[in-house]
């Protein structure tokens, strides 16, 4: 369904897109391009046939991480987890589907 | 009304490009890369040229004498003598902000690139090294930052443009402040040069190249410049002093470098530059994108259009 002329991000996990269907999508024209921070491999081996393709760009699972968010991150859950133990309502709460 | 074009574009893009030309055209179309003779054959009885490359000889001009305007497809002008051409009776125009468009998209991704280590990270995974420090020294982030934009024409009021998306503080400067109204509307605050460079965290530079700008970025400006910050250059190579720049890249005097443009084009594969594993270079690609050519034409002949009949000629260039 996407125009041979898109390009498509991945900076979620690389399990959401079908590697190979991916694969043939970028080496038949169906898609311009991709860039890949996630790949349902990490780290993806070299022998790895995306690394062939001139049209990715693979990046080693790197787009959350930075400088700040470290900080930010450990900031949150400390705060978190200080709830937790004082009764306060939790934040950021996951439940299952 | 005759119109001459000397282009460096061919196939495709040169296809593209004349079909903004108006019905009422008629055109003559040389190579860039013909001799002054073969030029001066073509375009003799034009009234304005277009010229799509960096520069056209003066003697070329001369010899055209119907011709009022010297129209440039580029946003810089430094390989033309507006000078000569002006005491020739001709006007000089630049493209009226035609590229401003690929050439702010690009420096974004050549901000973010360096900032998030884009770069960084898709040449360590290449190269089998997954995890490649980023995780022990993770590359920045752009919110909150300061970024510095030198020069505010129509491609550094891009940048600023997109840059507010990223929640950063943008400054800039201009030798000619730009209006209050204007500022505002950027959401970019004034500093003079040598502020702007102390405080950025990334100085990305977008001011034409003439004789008040060659290597305005030199050893002391680049000192001024944090240790942590980055530089990003698609104006000109010369605009920056490039064997101070290689020291302060070596040295630590700066973080590193996007280079869309450099002194020397193309770059030799023995210019120390390319052994830098914090300087990304690329070439010269910045304000090209397709939507550009079409953009740039359709100005251009608008343009020339204006100046064949008499019309008031927009984006003209005057001489310092």
């Amino acid at each position: 369904m996407m125009k041979p002329s898109a390009v498509i991000i991945n900076t979620t996990r690389g399990a959401v897109i079908d590697q190979e269907a991916l694969y043939e999508a970028l080496t038949t024209g169906g898609i311009a391009g991709a860039a890949l921070d996630v790949l349902a491999e990490e780290p993806t081996p070299q022998e790895h046939p995306i690394w062939q393709l001139d049209n990715v760009v693979i990046t080693p699972h790197q787009s959350g991480i930075s400088r700040e968010s470290v900080a930010r991150s450990a900031a949150f859950s400390f705060d978190n987890v200080r709830r937790a133990l004082l009764g306060e309502p939790i934040q950021s709460l996951i439940t299952l589907e | 009304m005759k119109i001459g074009i000397v282009t460096w574009n061919s196939g495709a893009r040169h296809k593209l490009f004349m079909e903004q030309a108006y019905p009422e055209m008629e055109t003559f179309v040389v190579a860039d890369s013909a001799s002054d003779e073969e030029k001066i054959e073509t375009c003799r009885d034009a009234e304005a040229i277009i010229m799509v490359a960096a520069s056209l000889s003066v003697d070329v001009i001369k010899a055209c004498p119907n011709v009022k305007l010297l129209q440039g497809i580029g946003a810089g002008f430094d390989k033309v003598d507006i000078k000569a051409i002006n005491a020739l009776g001709i006007s000089y125009a630049n493209n009226g902000g035609s590229n401003a468009i690929p050439v702010a998209e690009f420096t974004m991704s050549l901000i973010a690139g360096l900032a998030r280590g884009v770069f960084r990270g898709a040449q360590n995974a290449r190269d089998g090294n997954w995890n490649s420090g980023l995780r022990e020294t993770p590359s920045w982030e752009i919110a909150g930052k300061c970024v510095g934009i030198v020069g505010m024409g129509a491609i550094g009021q891009r940048v600023a443009k997109m840059l507010e998306g990223y929640d950063c503080d943008t400054v800039y400067y201009k030798r000619t402040r730009v209006s209050a109204e204007l500022e505002q509307e950027l959401h970019a605050r004034y500093l003079p040069l040598d502020e702007l460079l102390q405080v950025s965290d990334v100085v990305t530079m977008h001011n034409s190249l003439n004789k008040s700008t060659i290597g305005m970025i030199g050893k002391e400006q680049l000192a001024l410049m944090k240790p942590s910050a980055f530089l990003v250059n698609t104006t000109r190579g010369a605009c920056i002093d490039q064997d101070a720049l290689y020291d302060a890249l070596t040295n630590g005097g700066i973080a590193g470098a996007a280079l869309d443009v450099l002194a020397e084009e193309p770059t030799p594969s023995d210019n120390p530059f390319w052994k830098l594993n914090n300087v990304i270079i690329t070439p010269h690609q910045s304000g090209i994108s397709q939507e550009a050519v079409t953009r740039s034409a359709a100005f251009a002949f608008a343009n020339v259009r204006r100046a064949a009949l008499g019309e008031p000629i927009q984006s003209l260039v005057t001489p310092e």
